[in-house]
């Protein structure tokens, strides 16, 4: 009996006074996404998005903007102004200006690496312009950071843009061969665009793929299923699957890289002369060979010129070599040949001939 | 009186405790022989105190009670004396096979008395206990001479009680629709019909100091093993208490572990369960007096099995077991989760549910577990008022009281709708539970685990977990661990635990009973593989 | 001292692959990855291949001494090195169990407040979950067994959530194969042999099972069962970090939950700790149920009363314990003395045991 009692005490004991800190989800601001502009060295300026959910379910957001040295530092000057305590916990989206992109943004995203509280969904962007004038856009009906980071997953879904969240940013960065890349946004008249890619040189933001390149670059870069291409000026492809091949010759001396690239696709749409299907679809597979080759070549010669690897062709080299040295690839990424194969195949044409 | 009755229990507990293994059967026997035979020591010289009153000392004790006759004919020819208690007695049987019958004949002892009356059950004695138990049980003492202690006692005991009505507790919609009344008589005939062979026996047990009820002991003989029949006989005569109105009693009392908030005995109230259990090779305890028969050793499943189960085909029934297996853990589980998510884990909740939690919650001035709990009272408080009125009224309490409660509490936003949602549902989800004593725990232990998730969130909900996965591992029934079979975990007994299989793969009976014959039926013989078109 | 258990304490032979799979998997499967990797990089998924055949080496040399001997480690220490050196070699192994408890309790609660509660008050947390502790080890062995029986079940589903990192994961990390000299696979074999530690309470719980020899095939499932679950999550993980950014992970099982979503829940982590709680206290419950019946054997006190001990001095220790470093010590301290402990000091038992009984037949 008095065991019982002891234990009992023992338990109530802790139970009083083991409390925690409650996070009450209704006192909270969740902060949907955050976003940085430069503005002097070691200077920066935040602007961090707070959905505001109204009891009649319309949601709005509010947005607020703090300068200060140290990504933290800016979360907790947005403490003081506001009602309720801000948690990064259900954090979507954070977006870097183009010119804070080129400063280097590691420091910034380190920091939400080493938060427990962060998702590693966390998308990352760059955007052409300024950040906070994005951000303090209100669109419609929806919360801000909810809004673009959608923008963003939807067209990942579409086949648009590579899928790129905080855990392949970090994977890309920490890789040997290969260098990360993000989505590139810009705001124009009041709406969110993807208007291409943001290549890195480690964090460092050097160019930017434009949109028509979109479709060659995320075949490129991965395993895609969907997406379209636009075939000279008459006819739309749309990709039902398309799969990437690195052949690597000559590992010892010079690496020599053929990319055969083998894309499936449907004609969604065509506009020129009326032929016959055979000839057509032997037509439109020609020229987008062609297109896609040609295309490809160039921008892989842009990437080995500006000496990034945003494509992985070190990580292809080094899983075939045996003690890979990096820096001697470094060295020899510019000078290497790279060769792309491309094979179309179109499978349908809709329903009406 | 009851302290040192439950210590003694708990000593006989001990002794009882773990009867698995079959090797330590004979020391365990020998030592409960030895038990009885002191308890049956103390009951001898109990008795022996008692027999020396006199006969004519209970009488007048008898008589002092204004419902018990005392007369005689004074027949000089032949005189007896006649002594009953008319509450019990049923006077058409006095009149029509006893006094008429005795009236003019010459009787001069009590073997003529026997053949004289048409009563089957007519005992001969002098025993002064027996004849006072018997007088109170609706026995007619006759004597030849008053002084003497000698007389003979008829049987014209007046039946007063419920007819056999359906079900209502387990109502079933198909299958048998008979359920236990009070009578122990009635009772056993309904088993008996059911399971007409010489190898059901039934032990019959006095217990309760005033009560003296009556209980019986059923099982079958050629299958059940005998270590349990011996741990619930020897359970129920280690019984110290004055009085045993229901079942209910007796299985808190022969529980094994006294302190659990969990039912280690089943009880129905359907006659043709307790024979389906009884095939099994289970024990089965009927009390006079109560409706309910109660079954052990049982398994926690067998609380969410109904046995309307088997009535069904075995994929519908397999279905609904898991629908109330999930049901139970999900008005457990609901609410807790519900607390810990709020209260501290906002970031598990789905970006697109958010707005739905937070704009329901955005007015509430309380904290989720003040919510919650504020919530659960009510509809404790529902049920419990339901439960104590009248059906009709109280069907219209709740529906009255549930409806406009819980609408007013949401637009006064007291509590969330997501909220009020979940506790209707979890409510709901606990009445799946077959078995009513399981259903009331269920309810139970749903507040330690708020407690927990208020405390540590989801680490705190595990940790309450453990403590009743433990507390379940621990807890046995009649000795046999409760958990079975999922631990210890038998393979053989899953075949009628979350699902049910079909008949024909039921051709052995639980392991966990270690019966005498663990085969049903012949598999082999009852299933031939044959090839197509054979 | 009686050696023989009576037969209602004990447990079924195949009950022994559960409990020697759920002390082997404890802690250690949170974090692992980032120390096996140090010296062989990514190949090192065959140092924890080569470990675990070792660990079956050893499991069938404790089978081979126990069968020898009759009764636990502690009897055979008597028996082979008499009642006082053998009676130290117990006592040693006896502390050893102690701090292995310590450890995995106190780096539990750590994972609790770097990942869920940064305030959660060590005593409060280590009260309860003690109280829990003497709750299944008051219980008996059976009741132990039982919890590491559900502590494996129950949290299997947690495999599943394996699926989700594939998406992610790129196994070319894995290439080329056999990068790695030697001497790199055999110091990560060693690091391997870290979270495989606790199989050696079966010399403590031997003399519980039913018919001991038929168990040894469940023993060698058991460990089998762990190292599958460890490549599985070892080939997981170095498919999904790339080589650097492992190293620089702490918790690489519990950042792989973080990208898992589903359409009723996200950020599995959470849950992924909770459940933890049902894989580490059978890790506790066991191994203080082994020392606590070690001190009975030692010193003829009650278990019961060892059990309290113990329980106390755990929660002493474990509030002392207030920052990450002494943490850390006491893992990488506990841990060298559990990997020293399995690779000499079995090899070295089963080596005397032979000749001590070999010895014995001719005399």
């Amino acid at each position: 009996m008095i065991k019982t009692i002891i234990i009992l005490l023992l338990f109530i004991s802790s139970i009083l006074t083991g409390c925690v800190k409650t996070q009450i989800l209704d006192d909270l601001h969740l902060d949907s996404a955050i976003g940085y502009d430069y503005v002097a060295k070691d200077l920066i300026q935040g602007t961090a998005v707070i959905p505001v959910y109204n009891p009649d379910k319309s949601i709005s957001s509010e947005t607020f903007t703090e300068t200060s040295s140290l990504s933290k530092e800016f979360l907790i000057k947005i403490d003081t102004k506001s009602p309720k305590t801000v948690e990064t916990g259900k954090l979507e989206l954070v977006l870097f200006s183009s010119e804070l992109a080129g400063h280097g943004i590691f420091d910034l995203v380190d920091n939400f690496q080493r938060d427990p509280n962060i998702t590693t969904n966390l998308l990352l962007a760059v955007v052409d312009g300024e950040v906070r004038e994005m951000l303090t856009t209100q669109f419609k009906n929806e919360d801000t950071g909810r809004y673009v980071s959608q923008i963003i997953e939807q067209n990942t879904n579409l086949g648009l843009l590579p899928k790129k969240n905080l855990h392949q940013f970090m994977f890309d960065y920490y890789s040997t061969g290969m260098d990360p890349f993000l989505p590139l946004l810009k705001l124009e008249n009041d709406q969110v665009t993807v208007s291409g890619i943001a290549l890195f040189d480690k964090d460092k933001f050097v160019d930017q793929i434009d949109f028509s390149d979109l479709f060659v670059f995320t075949v490129l870069s991965e395993t895609s299923e969907n997406g379209s291409y636009k075939v000279r000026t008459d006819t739309y492809v749309r990709n039902l699957g398309s799969k990437r091949k690195f052949l690597v010759r000559n590992i010892k001396t010079t690496p020599e890289i053929t990319v055969n690239l083998q894309i499936n696709g449907i004609i969604r749409q065509h506009s020129g002369k009326k032929i016959q299907q055979k000839k057509m679809y032997k037509k439109v597979e020609q020229q987008m060979e062609q297109d896609v080759k040609e295309q490809a070549e160039k921008m892989i010669k842009k990437f080995q010129t500006l000496k990034i690897d945003p494509l992985g062709f070190g990580e292809q080299v080094r899983s075939r070599t045996r003690n890979w040295d990096e820096k001697k690839w470094n060295d020899m990424y510019p000078t290497i040949n790279v060769n792309v194969k491309v094979d179309v195949k179109i499978t349908e044409s809709g329903v009406f001939e | 009186m009851k302290k040192w009755f439950q210590k003694k229990n708990k000593e006989s507990n001990e002794s009882n405790e773990s009867k698995e293994s079959n090797e330590s059967k004979e020391s365990k026997e020998s030592k409960e022989s030895k038990e009885s035979k002191e308890s049956k020591e103390s009951k001898e010289s109990k008795e022996s105190k008692e027999s020396k009153e006199n006969l004519s000392e209970i009488m007048s004790r008898l008589k002092k009670s204004s419902d018990f006759i005392c007369y005689s004919n004074n027949h000089s020819l032949n005189p007896f004396y006649i002594s009953y208690c008319k509450s019990l007695v049923n006077v058409e049987i006095l009149h029509r096979d006893i006094l008429a019958l005795i009236n003019d004949k010459p009787i001069r002892t009590y073997e003529e008395l026997k053949g004289a009356i048409l009563v089957e059950d007519i005992i001969i004695t002098s025993e002064i206990d027996k004849i006072e138990k018997l007088i109170l049980n609706g026995f007619v003492m006759i004597q030849l001479d008053e002084k003497d202690n000698m007389c003979a006692l008829a049987r014209a005991e007046l039946q007063i009680g419920r007819n056999i009505s359906i079900p209502e507790v387990e109502f079933s919609v198909i299958g048998p629709k008979e359920s236990f009344v009070e009578s122990l008589d009635s009772n056993l005939n309904l088993i008996r019909r059911r399971l007409p062979i010489s190898d059901l026996q039934i032990k019959e047990v006095m217990v309760g100091t005033l009560t003296k009820t009556r209980v019986a002991v059923l099982y079958i003989e050629k299958i059940v093993d005998k270590e349990n029949v011996n741990t619930v006989i020897q359970r129920i005569n280690d019984i110290e208490f004055d009085q045993i109105i229901d079942s209910a009693y007796i299985a808190q009392m022969i529980a094994d572990n006294q302190n659990s908030p969990f039912p280690q005995l089943l009880d129905t109230e359907r006659p043709d369960r307790v024979a389906g259990v009884l095939a099994e090779g289970k024990v089965v305890i009927l009390v006079n007096g109560s409706p309910h028969a109660l079954i052990g050793p049982t398994t926690l499943i067998e609380f969410f099995s109904s046995f309307e189960d088997y009535f069904l085909s075995w994929h519908v029934a397999s279905i609904f077991r898991i629908i109330r297996l999930f049901a139970v853990t999900f008005s457990i589980f609901s609410t807790p989760i519900y607390v810990a998510v709020v209260t501290y884990h906002y970031e598990l909740i789905p970006k697109e549910l958010m707005v739905t939690l937070v704009t329901s919650r955005s007015n509430v001035p309380f904290p989720p577990i003040l919510e919650v709990i504020f919530l659960e009272m009510a509809i404790e408080l529902l049920r419990e008022a339901g439960a104590r009125l009248p059906t009709k009224i109280g069907q219209t309490i709740g529906i009255v009281g549930g409806i406009v409660i819980g609408t007013a509490a949401v637009e006064a936003a007291l509590v969330s709708n997501v909220l009020l949602i979940i506790v209707a549902l979890a409510a709901l989800a606990s009445f799946t539970t077959p078995v009513y004593k399981m259903n009331n725990t269920i309810r139970l232990i749903r507040f330690p685990f708020l407690l927990f998730a208020q405390l540590w969130g989801l680490v705190g909900l595990v940790l309450c977990f453990c403590f009743l996965l433990v507390h379940l591992i621990r807890l046995t029934s009649l000795g046999r661990p409760f958990l079975e079979p999922i631990y210890p975990l038998r393979w053989a007994d899953l075949k009628d635990a979350f699902i049910r299989l079909p008949f024909s793969s039921q051709s052995k009976r639980p392991i966990l009973l270690r019966t005498k014959e663990p085969n049903r039926f012949n598999k082999k013989q009852a299933k031939e593989k044959k090839d197509i078109d054979e | 001292m009686p050696t023989a258990i009576k037969e209602r304490f004990l447990v079924s032979p195949f009950l022994v692959f559960f409990l020697v799979n759920s002390i082997q998997i404890g802690i250690g499967v949170l974090g692992f990855q980032r120390y096996i990797a140090k010296s062989a990089g990514y190949d090192a998924w065959i140092a924890v291949l080569a470990f675990g055949f070792i660990v079956n080496l050893l499991i069938w040399m404790i089978y081979n001494i126990m069968k020898k001997g009759n009764g636990d480690i502690t009897v055979i220490h008597r028996d082979l090195f008499g009642k006082w050196i053998g009676g130290l070699f117990s006592l040693f192994f006896v502390v050893y169990l102690l701090f292995f408890t310590i450890t995995v309790l106190r780096t539990f609660i750590e994972v609790i407040q770097v990942w869920m509660f940064p305030e959660i008050k060590v005593w409060a947390f280590s009260l309860v979950f003690l109280i829990l502790t003497y709750y299944v080890v008051s219980g008996g062995f059976r009741t132990v067994t039982g919890m590491s029986f559900l502590g494996v079940v129950l949290p299997l589903y947690l495999l599943l959530t394996l699926w989700f990192p594939l998406e992610f994961a790129n196994f070319r990390n894995l290439l080329p194969i056999l990068d790695h000299s030697l001497k790199e696979l055999a110091i990560s074999t060693k690091d391997t042999a870290l979270s495989y530690l606790g199989f050696e309470t079966l010399f403590m719980f031997y003399p519980f099972i039913k018919q001991p020899e038929k168990s040894q095939k469940w023993a060698h499932f058991g460990a089998l069962f762990t190292t599958l679950i460890y490549l599985v999550l070892t080939i997981v993980s170095f498919g999904y970090y790339s080589e650097k950014q492992l190293a620089g992970t702490v918790w690489a099982t519990l950042s792989i939950w973080k990208i898992v979503e589903m359409p009723f829940v996200e950020r599995f982590e959470y849950i992924g700790i909770a459940t933890y709680v049902l894989v580490i206290l059978p890790n506790i419950c066991l191994s203080i149920w082994s020392s606590s019946r070690g001190v009975k054997q030692l010193f003829g006190v009650k278990q019961h009363t060892a059990l309290i001990v113990l329980l106390v001095i755990i929660f002493v220790v474990n509030c002392l314990l207030t920052n990450r470093t002494s943490v850390d010590m006491l893992n990488t301290n506990v841990s060298h003395i559990g990997f020293y402990i399995i690779v000499l000091y079995i090899p070295f038992l089963f080596i005397i045991s032979q000749i001590h009984h070999k010895v014995r037949k001719k005399g």
